[in-house]
C-alpha cells in the first residue's frame, strides 16, 4: 500500500453541501477584498464632515460613520485587512506547528521529550498575554501580529499532527516503507504528513476565524492596523457607542465578520465530512 | 491636573467587561438611600495626597472637608472647616480660624490635624500634587483652633487651592497609628461621607458621617461609587435602574437619555482637549512649523464630529470655564494657505510626524484621523500610532514622542495652576512635558499670580493666552462639557468644573 492519503482521494462529486456553502462564502468574501476598488466609487479612509452619521441612503448604501467616512467602502476594503489576518495569522502557525509535530512524533524519544518541554512552556503562558507581550516587543502592526501568532499558535498544529504521527509510525505501510530502505525525511514527507494532516487542515478554518477575532482583539488595544485603516472589529469598536443613534456603523461591519466565520466554519465542517468519509 | 479618568476608562473597556453587580436589587432594601454613581475608571487609594488620578479625586471629594468651601459650581469658596480667615497685609501670612468638628470617628478635628494634613500635602516626599503649593513655606498650628501658613511671596490663587482635594483633612492620631497604606485602605474622614468599604476593581462603599460639621447634611445616607469600565454598559445600568448617575456618557448617548427623562445635560468642565507637540523634538522644535500645523487644523469641524456640538472649539489653551479666560481672542481658524506658506518657511516641507493616540478611546480616534486628513492637505504626512495609555503616558513623560492627543483639566477656576501645568516651563513637568519654555511667559505667570488687582491679572493673563496661542504651546482643539446623567430621582447634585461633587452634602434622592 502506498502512502498517499486521503486528499488525494478526495473527490468532487462527494463534495458535502457545506464546503460548497462555505467555499463559496469564503471566495465571495476573497473576490470582494481585490475588487473593492471596483465595487465602490468611495475611498475608504476620506473623511467628510459634513456627510457624518448619515444614515444608509442612496448615496452611501450603508451610511456613514461618525466622521463621514462611507461605511460599504470601509466594509468591502476591510475584507482586505481581515482577510489577510486569517491567512497569514494560520499559514505560519501551521507550517511550523507541522514541522514541529512530525518530527517530535515520527522520531520520538529525546527530541520529542525535547519539543514537548518547549511546547508546554508556550502553553503555560495565557495565549493571549503571550501575543500580546510579543506584539509590544515588536511594534504594533500587522507584521509583528503575524509574527507573534505563529510563535504562540504553532502548538495546536503541532499536537495534532504529532498525535498522528505517533500512531503513523506503527501502521504496515510505515514499516514496510522502513523495510524497503526509505530515509526518515522521505517517510514523513510522503508516508506520514498526508496522512496526519487532516485534522489540522479542518482545524486550520476555526483557527482563521479566531486569527480574526484576535487580530479584531489586538485592534482594540492599538496593537493590530492602525488608524484610519479599514478593519471590521475596529468599525464595530468604533460604532459600539452610536447602536441605538447610527446602528448602521457597527452593523454592517459585524455582518461582514459573521458572513465570513460562517464560510470559513462551513468549509471546516465540510472538509471534515469530506475526509473523514474517505478515510 | 492630569486627570486621563476617560482615557484610561476607555482603553481598559476592551478588555475588562463590566461584571454586573450579584445583586441587582436595590442596595436600600431597608429603605436607606444609597446613590449609586457608575464611573469608567477605578479608585486606586482613598489617601488624598497620593493621587492625581479622576476616580480617586472624585471620591475623595465626597470624604475629605478641607478648610474652604466651594459652592456647587465653584464658583466661589467660603467657610468650611475653617469659619473664618485672616490674610496679614503683606499677603504672606494666612491665619485661619476653625470650628468645633469631628472626624467620622468622633474624635475633634483640631488645628494639629490641619497642620498635619498640610505638612503632609506639602512636604511629604510622595506627595502626588505639591507643585501649586511651591510659595507656601510653614504651616502651624498656634492653638487648638488657629492655623497660621507662611508664604515666601505675594500669591492670590492661594485660597482657592484651600478647596482642592489633596487639601482634604485626615486625622493625625488615625494616620500616624495605621500608617499611610493601612490609612489609605480604610480611612477615617472629616467629610459628608464616612469609609464603609472598598472592592479593589469593583466599588467604594460610603455610609453617612454622623459627625459632619454641616448640620443637616449630608442628605443621603450612602454613596456606592463603582467601577464600571464599559461606556455602554454603564448608560445600560443606568437605564436599567441599577445606577442613579452615570459618569462619563459618549456624547452620541446623551440625547436618548434626555429624551427617556435623565437628566442629561452638559455640565462645565474646565477641560482643554489638545494635541501636545514636542517643541524639543523634530519637526515641532520650529515655531513655523507648529504655525503650519495649527493653522491646518479645523478645530470646529473636529468640535462638532467628536462633541456633537455639545464643547466648543478652542480660541484659547484656557478653558472658557476659568476665569480670566480672554473672552476677545477668536477661534483659532483654520487657514490651508496660511499654513502651507509656514511649512514652506520652515523649510520642512514633506515632513511627517507620528501622532501618539491613547488605545481605546474612539474621541481621541475621531480627533486624530481628522488631524490627518486635515494636515494631509496642507502637505503634511500624519502617522497614527495608537498605544495603550501607559504607554503613551511613559512616553509623553519622557520626551519620547513627536506628537499625542491629550487632555487635561483644572482644579479651580483661578487659572493659576492651569497655566503652571500646561506652560510653565520652569515646573517639574516642562509645560505638561510639551518641553515648551518661554521665560517671559514664566515671568508673566509669577507676576500674575502676585497681582492682587483683578483688572491687572486679566491684563497679564490675556497676554499670556495671545503668547501661548501664537507660539503654539500646544495645539488646544476643543473644550468639552462634562457628559453626566442622571436619575430623576437624583436632585441637587451637579458636577462642577474641577470634576467635584460640591453640592453633594445638599443633595437628595426621592
Amino acid at each position: 500500500m502506498r502512502g498517499s492519503g486521503p486528499l488525494a482521494m478526495a473527490r468532487l462529486r462527494t463534495m458535502p453541501a457545506t464546503l460548497a456553502i462555505g467555499g463559496a462564502i469564503t471566495l465571495a468574501w476573497i473576490v470582494v477584498a481585490i475588487l473593492a476598488p471596483v465595487l465602490t466609487g468611495f475611498d475608504p479612509v476620506k473623511v467628510d464632515v459634513m456627510q457624518a452619521l448619515k444614515p444608509p441612503g442612496a448615496e452611501h448604501w450603508f451610511g456613514t460613520d461618525a466622521i463621514g467616512r462611507d461605511v460599504l467602502a470601509r466594509t468591502l476594503f476591510a475584507a482586505r485587512y481581515d482577510l489577510a489576518m486569517a491567512f497569514f495569522g494560520v499559514v505560519g502557525p501551521i507550517i511550523l506547528g507541522t514541522i514541529i509535530g512530525l518530527i517530535a512524533g515520527y522520531l520520538g524519544g529525546r527530541i520529542d521529550a525535547a519539543l514537548m518541554r518547549i511546547l508546554e512552556v508556550t502553553v503555560s503562558f495565557p495565549y493571549f498575554v503571550l501575543v500580546i507581550a510579543i506584539v509590544a516587543v515588536l511594534g504594533p502592526g500587522l507584521k509583528s501580529y503575524f509574527i507573534s501568532l505563529t510563535l504562540v499558535n504553532w502548538v495546536s498544529y503541532a499536537r495534532l499532527v504529532r498525535s498522528q504521527a505517533l500512531v503513523l509510525r506503527g501502521v504496515d505501510f510505515v514499516l514496510a516503507a522502513r523495510g524497503m530502505g526509505f530515509g526518515h525525511l522521505r517517510i514523513m514527507l510522503f508516508h506520514i504528513l498526508p496522512n496526519a494532516i487532516v485534522p489540522s487542515i479542518v482545524f486550520v478554518m476555526t483557527d482563521a476565524v479566531l486569527a480574526i477575532v484576535l487580530g479584531s482583539s489586538l485592534g482594540f488595544l492599538g496593537l493590530g492596523v492602525q488608524p484610519p485603516t479599514p478593519e471590521w472589529g475596529a468599525m464595530i469598536a468604533d460604532g459600539q457607542t452610536y447602536l441605538t443613534t447610527a446602528w448602521w456603523i457597527a452593523i454592517f461591519p459585524g455582518i461582514a465578520i459573521c458572513l465570513l466565520a460562517l464560510g470559513l466554519s462551513l468549509t471546516a465542517d465540510g472538509l471534515a465530512r469530506l475526509l473523514n468519509t474517505e478515510s | 491636573m492630569d486627570r486621563r479618568v476617560f482615557l484610561k476608562s476607555a482603553a481598559l473597556a476592551g478588555f475588562s467587561i463590566a461584571t454586573l453587580p450579584a445583586t441587582l436589587l436595590r442596595a436600600n432594601a431597608d429603605g436607606s438611600k444609597i446613590l449609586r454613581m457608575g464611573y469608567g475608571s477605578e479608585v486606586l487609594t482613598l489617601d488624598p495626597i497620593k493621587t492625581t488620578y479622576g476616580a480617586d479625586i472624585l471620591v475623595q471629594g465626597m470624604m475629605y472637608a478641607r478648610l474652604l468651601h466651594a459652592n456647587p459650581d465653584r464658583t466661589e469658596v467660603g467657610p468650611g472647616l475653617a469659619e473664618s480667615w485672616d490674610i496679614a497685609d503683606d499677603g504672606k501670612t494666612y491665619t485661619f480660624h476653625l470650628r468645633e468638628a469631628k472626624f467620622s470617628d468622633g474624635s475633634p478635628i483640631t488645628a494639629e490635624d490641619v497642620a498635619f494634613s498640610w505638612n503632609r500635602m506639602r512636604f511629604q516626599k510622595d506627595s502626588a500634587y505639591a507643585a501649586p503649593f511651591q510659595p507656601l513655606t510653614k504651616i502651624e498650628a498656634k492653638d487648638a483652633r488657629t492655623v497660621v501658613m507662611t508664604l515666601d511671596r505675594k500669591f492670590t490663587p492661594f485660597l482657592t487651592l484651600t478647596e482642592i482635594w489633596n487639601t482634604g483633612i485626615v486625622p493625625k492620631a488615625a494616620v500616624e497609628k495605621m500608617g499611610d497604606d493601612a490609612f489609605a485602605k480604610a480611612p477615617v474622614t472629616s467629610g459628608p461621607f464616612k469609609f464603609v468599604e472598598l472592592k479593589p476593581g469593583d466599588r467604594v462603599v460610603l455610609g453617612r458621617n454622623e459627625h459632619y460639621y454641616r448640620e443637616g447634611e449630608p442628605k443621603i445616607d450612602g454613596v456606592e461609587f463603582r467601577y464600571v469600565p464599559d461606556d455602554n454598559t454603564r448608560v445600560s445600568m443606568l437605564q436599567a435602574g441599577e445606577l442613579d448617575v452615570c459618569l462619563a456618557v459618549p456624547a452620541p448617548r446623551m440625547a436618548e437619555l434626555k429624551a427617556a427623562g435623565f437628566r442629561a445635560d452638559p455640565e462645565p468642565s474646565s477641560t482643554t482637549y489638545d494635541m501636545l507637540i514636542n517643541h524639543s523634538a523634530e519637526p515641532f522644535n520650529d515655531l513655523k512649523f507648529c504655525q503650519a500645523v495649527s493653522y491646518g487644523i479645523d478645530r470646529t469641524a473636529i468640535n462638532a464630529a467628536v462633541t456633537l456640538g455639545l464643547g466648543t472649539p478652542a480660541s484659547s489653551i484656557m478653558s472658557p470655564t476659568l476665569d480670566y479666560f480672554d473672552k476677545s481672542l477668536p477661534v483659532i481658524a483654520r487657514d490651508v494657505e496660511k499654513a502651507k506658506a509656514l511649512l514652506a518657511e520652515s523649510g520642512k516641507t514633506g515632513a511627517s510626524f507620528e501622532l501618539i493616540q491613547n488605545a481605546g478611546s474612539a474621541d481621541e480616534e475621531k480627533a486624530a484621523v481628522l488631524i490627518q486628513a486635515q494636515l494631509a492637505e496642507v502637505g503634511i504626512t500624519v502617522n497614527i500610532a495608537k498605544i495603550d495609555s501607559t504607554q503613551a503616558w511613559t512616553r509623553l513623560a519622557d520626551g519620547e514622542y513627536q506628537a499625542e492627543m491629550n487632555w487635561w483639566y483644572n482644579e479651580t477656576r483661578d487659572p493659576d495652576n492651569a497655566l503652571r501645568w500646561c506652560v510653565w516651563g520652569a515646573g517639574d513637568n516642562k509645560s505638561y512635558y510639551t518641553r515648551y519654555n518661554n521665560e517671559m511667559v514664566n515671568k508673566l505667570i509669577d507676576e500674575a499670580s502676585g497681582e492682587a488687582d483683578n483688572a491687572k491679572r486679566a491684563e497679564l493673563y490675556a497676554q499670556i493666552q495671545k503668547i501661548v496661542v501664537d507660539e503654539v504651546a500646544q495645539v488646544a482643539l476643543y473644550h468639552p462639557t462634562w457628559l453626566n446623567a442622571y436619575a430623576p430621582s437624583v436632585k441637587g447634585l451637579i458636577l462642577n468644573v474641577g470634576l467635584q461633587f460640591s453640592s453633594i452634602g445638599g443633595a437628595s434622592l426621592d
